[in-house]
């Protein structure tokens, strides 16, 4: 009973980091960094229906307000946009991928732009967004445009991919994968008539699909929610059991993203080779984009300073490293602090210090099976200096001012960008890799 | 203000916010007797509390601060672009608001006035505690005016401090803005250069393409908010760089400058060495330029996220150089208890 307790609390911790995630990219938004106009109806469903999931009233209105807060408090009580906020919302939803990414400017209804997460996390979000949405990108346009492909996203969370993809790729099934609470709470968001983000994901919405309105309502909801084309399925990651609950949902001979954006890191590293060896083993062809923090270790990272720029000869980035002379003690002691910090939440992240270089992460690939010709590994400084092209780069350092160079390069260096296919090779002539 | 080094409280002067103005009172001598209500000796007092208060970590009130930027203004608005300052002296970089952090600077560099200080900028804004770092320095500055050297940072301006946190951290800690706007009305008086016996010339940025000897940041009207452009905001800006001559910075201010251009600024002005900070170091501190150029960083582990050591370079009456590295003070449940752990991408 008590370990059960302290693995729902671990459990609960790590949903938690899910939020983190949206406000970083809610903020990213509001700043114009990205162009995500779902996230705006998303997070107050999730509001509301996150405060329905909590069974004690005096500790629900507590996490009522702990949202609110972590979304900027720009969502009044009842979960709604704030009224300043409208003119965003009821902006009309197109689908945005194909304009890019950065086609709006500052967010008009806010003067005060230091609400929002500083612009050294907005930066990195950005970053992560772009880096990851273009190897989306590559993957997708690698098929033919009536061959079937999936896309898998494993602790999907509140992610919005799914809303902006499906509409655009008739060829492309999406299917997200989580802890049951939180593919409840994103049941519930979906299916709410007033937002219709059923809509973009083909669901026939019909009035028979009641919202719950208490907590003893949410608890009997289903968890899981079906289209054509769009699957979002309770499972526990840790137990690879969930193949009978996908299996109905799957093609395992069709072309296969399997996407970890900050998922398998809260995994024992057992459980997470397990899962993607299960992957490797399910799939014919498949390819893992892993996005996910590296703590470094002391040997690994000593020559970091000269590639700012190299791969790629038209960028020329000054301030870029050369003044971080050593970087081995940051390099384990970043991961170490961020170990310690997480820890005040509860989180655990156990690949951090054991897969804590780009070189790691290529091996535990390898072990696993895959072809070392067929795995690219990057940290988040390469691809930012190497991937990003020079007028989006222009453009989104026009967007806010970012005083943390030397902060921003090295947070960027722990974290990494996998690429690994097996079955296909995924062409990425864009797309250098540092190993 | 000519008052004696040695003779600690005498120069603070006498501004009881009550009935005097700054602007009319500059020297102790020209302060008219109907302004000399408070005596030396009770200004030494309160500021002697407030010090006491603020080594707590408890912020000042919101008179006090008013009263004592009032006092800091009379300080700093006799001081020059280019503050002589003489050996042996302990050269400092940000702080950022790393309030415990800053009291173990003071035990690895020995006690103020014990140990002459320069600040090379940054007090505020990243750190929880700017309100309090920021007027510690400042109450220290104003009790020992020769013992301790401030300078502006790029983070001392009011558009930055809207950013970064200070503004925000005064907000939540007054409830208005008011300390804010007292605060960065003062740090347009900081001085922005100092000049260590005529040979290590230190800033918190870099050098500017519109400055090339020292007696140009002489002519600078520096009482203002830092500007956008131009050689104030660049010697706030600027950064050494690997690559020769100048280029854009990164930081969207500033420029960056090559080892050919700090050969040519310490030949000109016959300087040994430029001392400066603004930029993070994992040791602490670091060489460029083959060691005519060194940045200094004082705030360990900074944003309680970097894992990077801290550094104070003290310089000897013979000129020698001595750095002294730190790890963050221990301070059992700071800030991760109390406080908000650090963002990550999650």
């Amino acid at each position: 009973m008590a370990l059960n307790s302290y693995l729902d609390d671990q459990d609960s911790a790590i949903r938690s980091t899910d939020f983190d995630a949206l406000s970083c990219r809610l903020s990213t938004h509001l700043k114009g960094y990205i162009f995500d106009p779902y996230i705006e109806l998303l997070i107050p469903n999730l509001i509301n229906y996150k405060t329905l999931s909590v069974e004690s009233q005096f500790k629900s209105l507590a996490v009522r307000r702990n949202l609110k807060k972590q979304f900027f408090g720009l969502f009044d009580i009842t979960g709604k946009l704030d009224s300043t906020n409208a003119t965003t919302a009821q902006r009309s939803i197109t689908n945005t991928y194909q304009q890019g990414t950065l086609q709006r400017g500052q967010h008009p209804t806010l003067s005060r732009p230091q609400v929002l997460k500083s612009p050294v996390i907005n930066r990195g979000t950005w970053l992560r967004t772009y880096s990851i949405d273009l190897i989306v990108k590559q993957f997708i346009d690698q098929s033919e445009i009536d061959e079937p492909i999936q896309i898998i996203s494993l602790g999907s969370g509140n992610d919005t991919r799914a809303f902006n993809l499906l509409p655009q790729y008739p060829n492309l099934t999406y299917i997200e994968l989580d802890f049951e609470e939180t593919c409840k709470i994103k049941r519930c968001a979906i299916l709410n008539p007033s937002t219709k983000l059923y809509e973009p994901l083909s669901i026939d919405h019909t009035s028979e699909d009641t919202l719950p309105q208490n907590h003893e309502q949410f608890r009997q909801i289903p968890a899981e929610l079906h289209s054509s084309r769009y699957h979002l399925i309770p499972v526990d990651l840790r137990d690879l059991s969930f193949k009978e609950q996908i299996t109905p949902y799957m093609d395992f001979t069709r072309k296969t993203l399997v996407l970890s954006e900050c998922c398998i890191c809260y995994l024992s590293t057992d459980k997470s080779n397990e899962l993607l060896a299960f992957f490797k083993q399910i799939l014919e062809k498949g390819v893992f984009l892993i996005y996910e923090p590296i703590g470094g270790s002391d040997d690994s990272m000593q020559n970091e300073s000269v590639y700012a720029g190299n791969g790629n000869g038209s960028f020329d980035h000054p301030g870029g490293s050369s003044n971080i002379s050593n970087q081995s003690r940051a390099s384990s002691s970043y991961g170490e602090i961020m170990l310690r910090n997480l820890s005040t939440r509860s989180i655990d992240m156990p690949s951090l210090l054991s897969y804590g270089t780009i070189a790691s992460q290529k091996q535990r690939l390898i072990e696993i099976g895959l072809d070392a010709n067929h795995i690219g590994v990057s940290d988040l400084k390469f691809v930012y200096f190497n991937w990003v092209q020079q007028e989006i780069l222009e453009k989104v350092t026009k967007l806010e001012f970012l005083d943390e160079i030397e902060e921003l390069n090295l947070i960027n260096l722990h974290y990494c960008l996998i690429v690994a296919s097996w079955g296909f090779k995924l062409q990425s002539k864009f797309t250098p890799y540092q190993i | 203000m000519d008052i004696d080094t040695d003779i600690q409280m005498e120069d603070a002067i006498d501004t009881s916010p009550s009935t005097a103005t700054s602007t009319t009172s500059t020297k102790l001598t020209s302060l008219p007797p109907t302004l000399s209500q408070t005596s030396p000796t009770t200004q030494i007092n309160t500021l002697d509390g407030w010090i006491e208060q603020l080594s707590q970590c408890k912020p000042l009130s919101e008179s006090s601060i008013k009263q004592l930027c009032n006092m800091a203004i009379d300080t700093f608005k006799d001081e020059q672009n280019v503050q002589p300052v003489q050996v042996p002296v302990t050269i400092c970089g940000d702080i950022h608001g790393q309030f415990h952090d800053l009291m173990e600077l003071f035990k690895i560099g020995g006690p103020c006035p014990d140990t002459n200080y320069l600040f090379m900028g940054d007090y505020v804004d990243r750190g929880y505690y700017s309100v309090e770092t920021v007027s510690y320095l400042v109450c220290m500055k104003i009790r020992y005016p020769k013992r301790i050297t401030i300078l502006r940072g790029n983070h001392e301006s009011r558009q930055i401090t809207q950013v970064y946190g200070f503004y925000d951290e005064c907000f939540r800690k007054y409830g208005s803005a008011n300390v804010w706007k007292i605060f960065t009305d003062l740090f347009d008086y900081f001085p922005i250069t100092a000049l260590v016996d005529n040979s290590i010339f230190c800033l918190h940025g870099g050098l500017s393409p519109m400055i090339e000897s020292i007696d140009q940041v002489r002519e600078l009207n520096r009482i203002q908010e830092v500007p956008h452009e131009g050689p104030m905001c660049d010697l706030l800006w600027s950064d050494p760089d690997d690559r020769g001559g100048w280029g854009i910075s990164p930081r969207g201010a500033g420029f960056t400058f090559g080892q050919d251009i700090s050969e040519q600024f310490n030949h000109t002005n016959g300087l040994s060495l430029i001392a400066r900070a603004h930029q993070l170091v994992m040791e602490g501190y670091s060489w460029s330029h083959q060691d005519l150029v060194v940045t200094i960083f004082s705030a360990p582990n900074y944003c309680y996220r970097c894992g990077n050591q801290a550094a104070i370079m003290e310089v000897n009456e013979n000129h020698n150089r001595d750095f002294l590295q730190y790890d963050p003070s221990i301070r059992p449940g700071e800030p991760t208890v109390t406080r908000k752990t650090p963002d990550y991408f999650l």
